[in-house]
């Protein structure tokens, strides 16, 4: 009988401290605006097209597979199939003023979103090489 | 009589050793077909060093600047080979297909069996796969007239658990030799190495 109460109270007590799963909606570690400095860089162009399949070319030759691409809202959603190294990546396209143009990228790895600026810059030192173009920090 | 005991068990462990290196190289697919798994996971956004072989194995030069032709006839060689097109952006020239199989291989099933009748555990086996066929049609940078023609071919594999047991790019050359040859075919066109 008392083996049962001390099982139970145990299952009580880690039922009290479970975590609700919803709310990885809107978690992050990063500030937004942490985030928002290293996934995004900006480039003296404004030709979003030569952008967007710049971009495309970039992630194909990083090993990613093109799952989607939208000139018009200018998205690219890509994956990388790699056993235990998969990782899922989106970048957007979109023009800022009257000269520039910034690309950000999210991605996606082990189910958590990758936050550290190292690996972003290893994107955009590939991208300014083919853009043929100097990425600039967006302030 | 524990001597003989013991024996037996020799007997069997040597006897079903070669059986599971059998399985073993039957249920992995052959060396080159697959990417190998070396990428640390920091390294995701990194060049790799066959990034630039990569390249050349999945991509074909054609002499045309007809992008929305080559667009149409990939879709129609990927619908004769039985893909389900996902999703289509003619102005950027991707195109994103799929196909759902068995992913069951004898290999592995033997293995499987053989694991369960010695050790009495159930280990998972291979069941379903979706395999991507994704394509990006541009124009050459280096020429003016011709176009290039990108697919990359690769696969999600999932066990009798549901689990993904497989994420992995397919590299047999064989593959990206047959899809350029259809498509050739498909364009009157010849396909040209970059």
């Amino acid at each position: 009988m008392r083996k049962y109460l001390v099982l139970s109270l145990i299952a009580l007590s880690v039922t009290g401290c479970v975590s609700d799963s919803k709310k990885e909606l809107f978690t992050s570690t990063a500030s937004e605006v942490q985030l928002r400095g290293f996934q995004s860089r900006a480039f003296d162009t404004i030709d979003r097209e030569k952008t967007l399949r710049t971009v495309i070319a970039t992630l194909q030759d990083l090993g990613f597979v093109i799952s989607k691409a939208d000139s018009l809202v200018g998205v690219v959603s890509a994956s990388k199939f790699a056993n235990q190294n998969s990782a899922q990546i989106t970048v957007t396209v979109q023009q800022r003023g009257q000269k520039q143009t910034v690309v950000r990228a999210n991605v996606q790895q082990h189910l958590k979103a990758v936050e550290t600026p190292e690996l972003y810059q290893d994107f955009f030192t590939s991208l300014q090489k083919a853009m043929f173009l100097t990425a600039q920090a967006v302030d | 009589m524990m001597n003989k005991k013991l024996s037996y068990l020799a007997l069997c462990i040597t006897l079903t050793f070669p059986l599971f290196a059998c399985a073993e190289t039957m249920g992995q697919p052959d060396n080159g077909s697959a990417a190998k798994d070396e990428v640390n996971s920091a390294d995701v956004l990194k060049l790799e060093a066959e990034s630039m072989a990569q390249r050349q194995l999945q991509t074909r030069k054609y002499n045309t600047t007809a992008e929305d032709k080559i667009v149409n006839t990939c879709v129609n060689v990927l619908q004769d080979s039985g893909f389900t097109i996902e999703n289509t952006e003619l102005k950027l020239g991707t195109i994103l297909a799929s196909k759902e199989r068995e992913a069951v291989e004898s290999g592995q099933v033997a293995g499987a069996i053989i694991i369960a009748v010695i050790f009495g555990v159930a280990i998972p086996i291979d069941k379903n796969q979706k395999m991507f066929a994704s394509i990006v049609v541009s124009p050459a940078a280096s020429e003016k007239k011709a176009s290039l023609v990108r697919i990359t071919f690769s696969r999600l594999v999932w066990n009798d658990r549901g689990a993904v047991s497989k994420a992995e790019r397919l590299e047999d050359p064989e593959v990206y030799q047959t899809f350029f040859t259809k498509l050739s075919k498909g364009l009157f066109l010849e396909a040209q190495s970059i």
